[in-house]
């Protein structure tokens, strides 16, 4: 406030004044109006909102713009409680090596899906949730893979595990007072650890190679038959071919045996001599031929063809 | 400003002063132990606005009350059988009596290393008692894990409560590993096991093949034998034919037939190189050498 001197500094008193009140007073109404305005707040559509007065809960909200008192009497804590948040219970790019009950050694590796059921339970019941899920979850597996074998947790036992680890931890996670829902559990990698990954692998390519071994041999069987059958069909054929050309030849040969006959019957002598004498008509011209003469003291032979 | 609103401000000064000092708020998640002068005389487990004498008369000492988790560092514990087992437990605990957990521990990170402490031995003392097949067994309820924690459980909770008024809730294991200087030998064996099966799958796959190709050999022996059979009998029976066929028809008249035969004998085996020896009075040659004296014969 400045004082002039004047005749009138009673005046100038009050002005000074007068022109600084109202700026006070207007400072101050608009403090209050912004106080009273951050009460408001707005809840997506998978939050929901527990309002605190004096740190006692005293409602929950839903989807949408509400109004709590200003800080410090009420203050409101998100949960976003309709969305499902998928977690890895694993490390990234690290192997997550755990012990099955045959002794070996398997990297296992598994998400979860879970979304939160009761937002006050969730808020107020346990410390870090989702840190005691995955804690949780992560002590089902490994008692769970303790019990199987190596192979059973490669293959055949996958989805098995996924429901019972589910199944479990929820039991466990609802004793606890979690405010939890697990969704699923998913089995997202099993497999050998690096050291003997090559050896695992080398029995997956033995079964290959036996299969490939059988189906080599049933392949040769199965060519085997029809040729087989082939050359039986023909063999059977080509005797049969024998058998009638046999029997033909034998009725051929009767037959002209019948005709000749026929003929001989009707002049027996005749047809004999005839027949003789062609016979050595045939054969005599390329024979050597000697004479002896019947009678001599000695065998004198002539040649006949000289 | 006027002495009355002067006055007003300052009064509400001292108001929000002594709010800040003698006011404040337990949350749902809090539990307060009210000391004065260092000695604790309430405790407040209901969330609200209380009010309290001002520091340092009387002190606020908030805990969490809700269940906590507690990741406790991994150790090497043995079984009953001498074998090592590294073993990677967490808790899950809760403050019961919060102005005997004071006046004990006085703050979490000494109730943590407290509680790590009590379970790593109490694990170690009952791992003792077990085998290793407790802990990883494919028989149906050889694994005693659950005893095995239930029991450390137990145990501890039974001491903290007693002593730290804390209550141990559950004791887990979130991993069971080798020691590093065994995991070697274990993947050594894991490859033997491996091998000794891929072994057998390929000498089964070999023994199956070399089966089956023995049974289609037999087969087509057989079948070829059973041909060869087939054709001989054919055969015979052509041959049977024909023999009845010639028979029947030489049979008309076998002096003729013997007659015939010789003659195509002849033809066959006397040929130029056979020599031929005739006598003097062979019947053909007789118009040869004796002339036609017997013309009146041949009529």
């Amino acid at each position: 406030m400045s004082t002039e001197p004047g005749d009138d500094g009673q005046a100038v008193e009050t002005r000074d004044a007068s022109a600084s009140r109202p700026l006070v007073a207007w400072g101050v109404a608009l403090a209050c109006i912004a106080f009273a305005l951050s009460g408001f707040y707005s809840l997506g559509s998978d939050e929901e909102g527990l309002v605190l007065r004096f740190g006692r809960l005293v409602r929950q909200d839903g989807a949408g713009l509400h109004y709590h008192l200003p800080y410090p009497v009420e203050t409101v804590l998100r949960v976003r409680s309709r969305m499902v948040r998928s977690i890895s219970l694993d490390e990234k790019g690290k192997q997550n090596l755990r012990l099955t009950g045959d002794e070996n050694i398997l990297n296992i590796k598994a998400l979860v899906q879970f979304a939160i059921k009761d937002p006050r339970a969730y808020a107020f019941l346990v410390d870090s949730p989702d840190d005691v899920m995955q804690s949780v979850l992560s002590s089902v597996i490994v008692e769970i893979v303790a019990t199987r074998t190596v192979d059973d947790v490669l293959t055949t036992g996958k989805t098995e595990m996924q429901t019972l680890a589910r199944a479990r931890a929820q039991e466990r996670l609802d004793l606890l007072g979690a405010g939890i829902n697990l969704i699923s559990v998913n089995v997202t990698e099993s497999s050998p650890p690096d050291p003997v990954v090559e050896a695992f692998n080398d029995v997956a390519s033995a079964r290959e190679d036996a299969n490939k071994y059988k189906h080599e041999a049933e392949a040769y069987a199965n060519g085997l038959f029809p040729a087989a059958r082939g050359e039986a069909q023909q063999a059977l054929q080509l005797a049969e071919g024998d058998r009638a050309a046999r029997v033909q030849r034998a009725k051929g040969d009767a037959s002209h045996f019948q005709s000749v006959l026929a003929e001989y019957v009707k002049a027996p002598s005749l047809t004999r001599r005839r027949m003789l004498l062609e016979t050595m008509e045939t054969i005599l011209p390329a024979m050597k031929k000697f004479v002896a003469h019947k009678g001599s003291a000695t065998l004198i032979f002539e040649d006949l063809d000289y | 400003m006027s002495r009355g609103q002067l006055a007003a401000l300052t009064i509400l000064g001292v108001l929000l002063v002594a709010a800040r000092l003698c006011l404040f708020v337990v949350d749902e998640r809090d539990m307060v132990v009210i000391t004065r002068f260092g000695n604790p005389i309430r405790v407040l487990t209901s969330a609200g606005l209380y009010c309290k004498l001002p520091d340092p008369v009387e002190v606020v000492r908030r805990f969490d009350r809700r269940v906590l988790l507690l990741s406790i560092r991994p150790s090497e514990f043995f079984t009953q059988d001498k074998k090592n087992m590294v073993v990677e437990p967490f808790v899950l605990w809760q403050i019961q009596d919060a102005r005997k957990f004071l006046e004990t521990l006085t703050d979490p990170q000494r109730a943590q290393d407290r509680l790590s402490d009590l379970i790593s031995s109490e694990l170690g003392g009952v791992l003792g008692q077990y085998p290793l097949s407790s802990l990883l067994s494919t028989k149906e309820g050889g694994v005693k894990i659950d005893e095995i924690t239930g029991r450390v459980t137990t145990n501890v909770d039974r001491v903290a409560s007693n002593d730290y008024g804390v209550k141990v809730l559950d004791v887990r294991v979130r991993r069971f590993s080798f020691p590093v200087q065994n995991e070697q030998s274990v993947f050594e064996r894991m490859r033997a096991e491996r091998s000794r099966i891929a072994n057998q799958y390929r000498s089964e796959g070999k023994a199956e093949a070399a089966r089956i190709r023995a049974e289609a050999d037999k087969q087509r022996s057989d079948i070829l034998a059973e041909t060869y059979r087939q054709t001989q009998a054919i055969r015979g029976k052509g041959e049977a034919e024909a023999t009845r066929i010639y028979a029947q028809a030489y049979g008309r008249n076998p002096g003729f037939y013997k007659f015939i035969r010789s003659l195509e004998a002849y033809q066959k085996f006397l040929k130029e190189k056979s020599t031929y020896v005739m006598s003097s009075d062979n019947a053909i040659l007789r118009l040869f050498y004796n002339g036609v004296e017997e013309r009146g014969r041949e009529h």
